[in-house]
């Protein structure tokens, strides 16, 4: 990855009366990179977007687009563009005029228009024969991709991404992220792009940025935020994980209330704290055969639900209060529903988070 | 047997549907086209005569070419142009205002549109007469404040403009206002991001989009417009005379309704070419929302 | 339509009457100055016959509404209360659009509805009582209520009697001279009346404004060309009508219907008067202290008026209402008892003072009682004068109206004259 930052946040704030909608972030964008924003609704990161796309102005801070101080230059005059979570296709022209207005906007020259047209059309893979179609009757994929040519022809240095795959079908969803990811390859432009949706991140990103209440939890790849998130918060929202309320004797041993039994914490672990989670995610856990003779961070209990999940098969299994969640290949000769069954879990594979 | 079957099916429910409108029909047949008939018809019938059933003649129409009528219908088709034009440029900016500020301001905004309304015309008319004429409102308070006024204000085509413009500016604004409404805040925006200038979003964006509400507000000015009287009656103070004021003379003081008749049916055909060609223009489905 | 009645009230003072009846006016106008008010026989005959009347009702089993279909004046409370309380009737007033669709109201089925109808003077006689439409009265009980009127209006007074004379068909009561209205501080009233139409269509254009009643515009453009227009007219006067009533719009500073707005432009002087004009154009504004707003009436007439009794001829036009019984199948008599009740002293006065916007002198004025209940003031907003001399003198200027069989093609020229004057 280059050094050089393609775009930087220092200290953004946005406040809408009292309320800030984006707190205090710092952040950098690396040339060429798939930087995807994840967090719940109300976050910020549509607000975040906004201001780097030009249509809102910081409260606070500074936006820098290769080094050079931007916050008040209004969107038509940035090297960026966006795709809208409503696409904002302009309902009155065609495939072909929506896909030009901004060579139109530039004064490129009327053949010139067409011929780079017709190449981003190819690029997000629409039909040549799409130019001349009226924008109204596409259907909710071609939109999708017609807005994303739009985008493209515009040439920009940075394309923003507010949600635009929200409102697809799954299948559907899955074919565009896949193509959006090879468009940014292919193009090798920065992609910064905006999603709820955990798995749309997991698939596209470079690095991901999780947001909360307006501020960044964790920056980081993929896979250093699914395995080693920074808090509760962000090990949540990356994916679903069975917690345990655990408090810390004095000689370092975990002890679980709920369960009333103690717990082996991984080995690295900070000593300053009494109170804390310990977090394993599902497909960490494992059924044990009690013929294995360990003890370690092993319990049994009611296996009361199962889901299949393709491959895979979930397990609920009930232990006293807690619930815990118990996922793995799905294979002959695995137990049911109102079996009484032992698990547990690698020390190792798990992850406490102090209070 | 089965497709008597489904032919009897078609039939009923064809036949329920003729009966569900056939209310609308009566009532477009009595209301409309029965008195736009008569009026044809009347148009046909010699002077004098209270019978639209008699032999047809053109005299009407050869008296209305020989009597100088151009004259009315020049008039009243040139105010329609000219308040059509201004209550576009003065409700365009005014429907955005009231869009970009919604709620309170919007709401006091729209109130005040709306409230003269609730007042009858030629009340509020009188209010601008008395506002207007020499020692009224405007020239009396700046008479007793500077010592000098104005003098009558009224009695001229500007005035004329003025009220007619008054009057049907909620017929322009709210049309507009509805155009704009199908013009989304991030259509704008996207045009912006894609490097519009705000004179490009506005030519190509906003007009296009909001022109159906933009030609329904136009055509509705325009038709009322033309047969506007009360303003050339009480602001004009006959400086010109209105084709209106014509037709309504011949109705009353003239006790001539052929002639009446005659001259409204001009007027009809000259409303409907505007209509016409306006309406070839809307997509009523775009402007209903149910594209 | 604010204004749709003054529009149309003007065309009240509407066409139609025998151009015999002429000569008879004429003729029974001509004592002038006699216009003092009388000793008051009539008046307390009317007050008695009222007290009778009312005794009357109280006994009766009969409908307790009135519905009346009237021009403004007759259709307000000054006049309606005391009515209502002094009998108990409820009143239902609707005020005329017009003379002629009050006409075919009746025609249309109206006749069930109304009781009592007043419109102006040809329609009874000519219309109204030959198709049905109206009941006579008890000739015996009316006439000595005439014993109340002023001169000109005595008994046998033949707008109130069918043509063969036997059947009385209503009352009288308001009346005006129609030429000119002026504000006399701005242009002379002697001069106006001395130099006739002229003085102000030729003298004061520019200056002037037209008081919109078509119907009066043409008629007095007639008289300004020279001749009566109730008479069949050869072409060399109508060629004279289409050049006078060109004139006339060209010369006009503003064109109006609004009476009221007219006497505010009179006051503050944007014109100086108005054609036509009548009494009620003047009395608002003369009862609001601005006396300089008058009626005048030019001295000399065209040709054709000039008799014997009027060597100078009549150059104004005078109007009067009639007040009828509807032939209402189920008749009340409380339709009677409202004409009585016109007739008192007080009432009558209502209906002359008390209307909105404008006053008017009623026949009744040459009763003592009558007279006596009009203020100074209002006296001299109708233009009274020492003994009702003033109006006296500007009725005897005036011929009464009539059919005008050219109107038709009149009012073609006035509408082209009135399209074409700004061009």
């Amino acid at each position: 990855m280059p050094a050089e930052p393609i775009m930087e946040l220092l200290g953004v704030d946005k406040y809408f009366g009292n309320l800030a909608a984006v707190n205090q972030i710092t952040l950098a964008f690396e040339e060429g990179e798939f930087f995807t924003l994840v967090g719940p609704s109300g976050s910020g990161k549509t607000t975040l977007l906004r201001m780097l796309a030009g249509m809102d102005k910081p409260t606070r801070g500074d936006i820098l687009l290769r080094g050079e101080r931007v916050n008040d230059r209004p969107a038509n005059w940035r090297p960026t563009c966006m795709v809208f979570q409503s696409l904002a296709l302009f309902p009155h022209m065609t495939v072909g005029g929506n896909v030009e207005y901004p060579l139109k906007c530039r004064g490129t020259p009327p053949s010139e228009r067409k011929e780079r047209a017709v190449r981003c059309l190819e690029l997000s893979h629409l039909p040549i024969s799409y130019y001349d179609r009226p924008v109204t009757t596409c259907s909710g994929g071609e939109r999708q991709r017609v807005a994303l040519a739009r985008a493209l022809a515009f040439d920009p240095e940075i394309l923003f991404f507010d949600e635009p795959l929200s409102a697809i079908d799954y299948r559907l969803r899955k074919t565009l992220e896949k193509e959006i990811k090879d468009i940014q390859r292919e193009t090798k432009k920065t992609f910064v792009y905006i999603t709820h949706s955990l798995e749309e991140a997991m698939v596209m990103s470079d690095r991901i940025g999780v947001m909360r209440d307006g501020g960044l939890a964790q920056i980081g790849s993929p896979h250093e935020i699914y395995s080693n998130p920074v808090n509760r918060f962000v090990c949540e929202f990356m994916g679903e994980v069975n917690s345990i309320a655990v408090t810390r004797g004095n000689g370092g041993e975990l002890w679980c209330e709920s369960m009333g039994a103690a717990i082996t914490p991984p080995s690295s672990v900070e000593t300053s704290f009494r109170q804390g989670t310990l977090m394993i995610r599902p497909e960490n856990m494992r059924l044990v055969n009690p013929d294995e003779g360990r003890s370690t961070n092993v319990f049994s209990g009611e296996l009361f639900n199962e889901y299949v999940l393709g491959s895979r098969i979930q397990y609920q299994i009930r232990c006293k209060n807690d619930t815990f969640l118990v996922e793995r290949l799905r294979e002959a000769g695995l137990p049911k529903s109102g079996d009484q069954v032992s698990f547990g879990w690698n020390p190792e594979d798990s992850m406490l988070f102090p209070e | 047997m089965d497709s008597q079957k489904s032919i009897s099916r078609v039939w009923s429910s064809l036949s329920s549907g003729l009966l569900c409108s056939a209310p609308l029909f009566v009532l477009l047949g009595l209301g409309f086209f029965g008195p736009l008939a008569l009026v044809m018809l009347y148009s046909v019938q010699p002077r004098g005569s209270f019978s639209p059933f008699g032999t047809p003649t053109l005299e009407n129409y050869i008296d209305i070419i020989e009597q100088a009528f151009y004259l009315s219908f020049g008039w009243s088709l040139l105010l329609a142009i000219i308040s059509t034009a201004l209550l576009l440029i003065i409700c365009y900016p005014l429907a955005l205002a009231l869009k970009r500020y919604s709620g309170g301001m919007a709401d006091t905004l729209t109130l005040l549109v709306v409230a003269p309304l609730f007042v009858a015309e030629n009340i509020r008319l009188q209010g601008w007469v008395l506002f207007f004429d020499k020692a009224g409102f405007l020239d009396g308070s700046l008479n007793y404040l500077f010592g000098f006024g104005p003098g009558s204000l009224v009695n001229n085509v500007p005035s004329i403009v003025f009220g007619m413009v008054y009057i049907y500016l909620p017929f322009m604004l709210f049309p507009v206002l509805l155009g704009l409404s199908n013009v989304p805040t991030d259509v704008r925006e996207a045009a912006l991001d894609l490097g519009a200038s705000k004179w490009r979003i506005f030519r190509d964006i906003e007009i296009p989009l909001a022109m159906p509400g933009i030609l329904i507000g136009s055509l509705l000015c325009f038709v009322i417009s033309l047969g506007a009287f009360s303003e050339a009656k009480f602001l004009g103070k006959g400086v010109i005379v209105t084709i209106a004021q014509d037709i309504e003379s011949a109705f009353s003081y003239g006790q001539n309704w052929p002639r009446g008749s005659a001259l409204a049916v001009l007027l009809i055909i000259l409303a409907g070419t505007a209509v016409f060609f306006a309406m070839r223009k809307i997509d009523l489905n775009k402007v209903l929302g149910t594209r | 339509m604010t204004n749709v009645y003054r529009n149309f009230s003007s065309s009240r003072r509407d066409f139609i009457r025998s151009t015999a009846s002429l000569a008879a006016t004429v003729g029974a106008a001509g004592m002038l100055p006699a216009m003092s008010a009388r000793a008051d026989s009539g008046a307390d005959y009317a007050n008695d016959l009222w007290e009778r009347t009312k005794a009357e009702l109280a006994g009766g089993n009969h409908r307790m509404e009135l519905n009346i279909h009237a021009w403004e004046g007759y259709t307000e409370e000054p006049v309606l209360d005391p009515f209502s309380r002094q009998t108990g009737a409820k009143v239902n007033p609707q005020m005329l659009i017009s003379d002629p669709a009050a006409v075919n109201n009746l025609r249309g089925g109206g006749t069930k509805t109304w009781d009592v109808i007043n419109l102006n003077n040809a329609w009874q006689r000519k219309m109204l009582y030959p198709e049905g439409l109206i009941t006579p009265l008890d000739k015996d009980k009316y006439q000595p209520l005439y014993e109340m009127n002023v001169p000109g209006f005595e008994w046998p007074y033949h707008w109130t009697l069918d043509v063969s004379g036997n059947h009385l068909l209503g009352i009288i009561q308001r009346y005006g001279p129609s030429a000119m209205v002026i504000n006399s501080d701005l242009i002379s009233a002697d001069t106006v009346e001395k130099g006739g139409y002229a003085e102000m269509i030729e003298g004061a254009a520019g200056k002037y404004a037209i008081l919109d009643y078509e119907n009066w515009v043409i008629m007095h453009a007639c008289m300004a060309a020279g001749f009566t227009p109730f008479r069949k007219h050869t072409d060399s006067e109508m060629a004279a009508y289409k050049e006078m009533i060109f004139k006339i719009f060209k010369n006009a500073k503003k064109v109006s219907d609004d009476q009221a707005a007219l006497g505010r432009d009179m006051i503050t002087g944007e014109v100086v008067g108005c054609f036509p004009g009548s009494v009620y154009t003047a009395s608002a504004a003369r009862l609001e202290g601005e006396t300089q707003i008058m009626n005048v009436v030019p001295i000399e007439g065209p040709e054709e008026t000039k008799t014997a009794s009027h060597p100078n001829g009549r150059a104004g036009i005078i109007w009067i209402e009639v007040t009828s019984l509807v032939a209402n199948p189920s008749p009340t008599p409380l339709a009677d008892a409202f004409l009585v009740y016109c007739h008192t002293p007080e009432a009558a006065y209502r209906v002359g003072a008390k209307s909105p916007g404008t006053l008017n002198p009623v026949v009744q004025m040459g009763s003592n009682d009558c007279l006596s209940k009009w203020s100074k003031d209002e006296l001299d907003a109708i233009q009274w004068g020492e003994g009702g001399s003033w109006l006296g003198s500007l009725v005897d200027r005036c011929i009464d109206f009539d059919i005008n069989p050219d109107y038709d093609a009149m009012h073609d020229m006035y509408t082209e004259a009135k399209r074409t004057r700004g061009s």
